[in-house]
C-alpha cells in the first residue's frame, strides 16, 4: 500500500514543528556543496600557482 | 624559455578563458541555486498533506536525479575511455564520481532528514534507500580503486569497466518503488495520467532539478580542470602533486 495514503492517519505528524527539518536539510545541502566548491577551487589555485612559478622567466636557469 | 616551460604555456588547462569560463559559469549557477532554494523555503505554498516539512522535496529529488546524471555522464567516460585509451576520458570520470557521490549522500541525508518527521525513523532498508545506499557504496569503491591503481592501460580498463557498471544500479533505484513494496512515496513527475503536482510547485521543482544537474556538471569540470593540472605538472615533474 503506498505509505503516502496513511500521511493523514499519522496523529501527531501535523504538530512536529517542521522548520528545523527544512533549515537542517538546506543547510546540509550548502556545507556539502559549498564545502566541496571551495576545497576544488583552492586545490585548483594551488596548482596554478605552482605552474606559474614553473612558468617564470627564472625557471629551469642556473649559473 | 625552457621547452618544458613552453609546453606547459601551451597546455589548454592554464588557459585564462577556460579559468574565466569556469568562474562565470559558476556564479551563474550559484544565483539560480539560491533563486531556486528561496522559491523553494518562502515562495511556493505548503503542502495540503504533509504541511512545510515537504520543502525538502527541492533540494531531495534534485540531488538525487543529479546524482544519476553524473553516473550516467561516469558510464559515458567510462566507455569513451575504453575506446580511445585516453587518460583524459579517465579524470573526467574521477572527476564525476567525486561529484556524483557528493549528490548522493546529500540525496540520502535529506531523505533522511525528511524522514523523520514523515516516517518517524531516520532510515530503513527499503528498495530505494537502499539501492541508492550501493550507488554511494559503488562511487566510493570506484574513487578507491582510481587512487589505487597505477597510471597506465590497466587502470583505464578496470576503471571503466566499474564506471559503466555503477549506472546499471541508477534504473534499479528509479523502478524500485514500483517493482517492490516500498515506504518511499512513487514517482512525482513522471507518472501514468500525468503529475499531480500544482503547477507552481512542479515548475520549481523542475528548476531545482535542471539547477543541480548543472551545478554537478560543474563541479565535475571544476574538479577535472584540476585534476588535469595535476596530470600536467606530474608529468612535467615527476612528482605527484595531487
Amino acid at each position: 500500500m503506498n505509505a503516502m495514503n496513511n500521511i493523514n492517519d499519522l496523529n501527531g505528524m501535523m504538530a512536529v514543528n517542521a522548520w528545523p527539518f527544512i533549515l537542517a536539510a538546506y543547510g546540509a545541502g550548502f556545507v556539502l556543496i559549498a564545502g566541496y566548491a571551495a576545497w576544488a577551487w583552492h586545490e585548483r589555485r594551488r596548482l596554478q600557482k605552482i605552474l606559474a612559478v614553473l612558468r617564470a622567466p627564472s625557471a629551469g636557469k642556473s649559473i | 624559455m625552457t621547452q618544458n616551460t613552453a609546453q606547459i604555456n601551451m597546455t589548454q588547462n592554464i588557459s585564462p578563458k577556460t579559468s574565466r569560463n569556469i568562474t562565470l559559469s559558476g556564479i551563474a549557477l550559484w544565483a539560480c541555486l539560491l533563486a531556486v532554494w528561496g522559491a523553494a523555503i518562502a515562495v511556493v505554498p505548503a503542502d495540503a498533506n504533509q504541511g512545510e516539512v515537504y520543502r525538502i522535496i527541492y533540494l531531495h529529488v534534485p540531488s538525487a536525479i543529479a546524482a544519476f546524471s553524473a553516473s550516467f555522464f561516469l558510464a559515458l567516460a567510462g566507455a569513451l575511455a575504453l575506446w580511445t585509451r585516453d587518460e583524459k576520458f579517465l579524470t573526467w570520470q574521477r572527476a564525476l564520481a567525486e561529484a556524483g557521490l557528493l549528490m548522493t549522500v546529500l540525496a540520502l541525508v535529506t531523505g533522511s532528514i525528511w524522514g523523520k518527521p514523515t516516517w518517524g525513523t531516520w532510515w530503513t532498508w527499503d528498495a530505494r534507500l537502499t539501492t541508492t545506499f550501493l550507488l554511494a557504496i559503488l562511487l566510493a569503491s570506484y574513487l578507491m580503486l582510481h587512487s589505487a591503481l597505477p597510471s597506465g592501460r590497466q587502470r583505464i580498463a578496470v576503471c571503466s569497466g566499474l564506471g559503466i557498471l555503477i549506472f546499471a544500479d541508477v534504473p534499479i533505484i528509479y523502478k524500485s518503488v514500483t517493482w517492490w513494496r516500498t515506504l518511499h512515496q512513487p514517482p512525482t513527475i513522471i507518472r501514468s495520467g500525468g503529475s499531480t503536482m500544482a503547477p507552481e510547485m512542479l515548475a520549481v521543482l523542475i528548476a531545482g532539478i535542471v539547477t543541480m544537474v548543472l551545478m554537478t556538471l560543474w563541479l565535475a569540470w571544476l574538479r577535472a580542470d584540476s585534476l588535469e593540472l595535476g596530470r600536467e605538472l606530474e608529468s612535467q615533474t615527476g612528482a605527484a602533486l595531487t
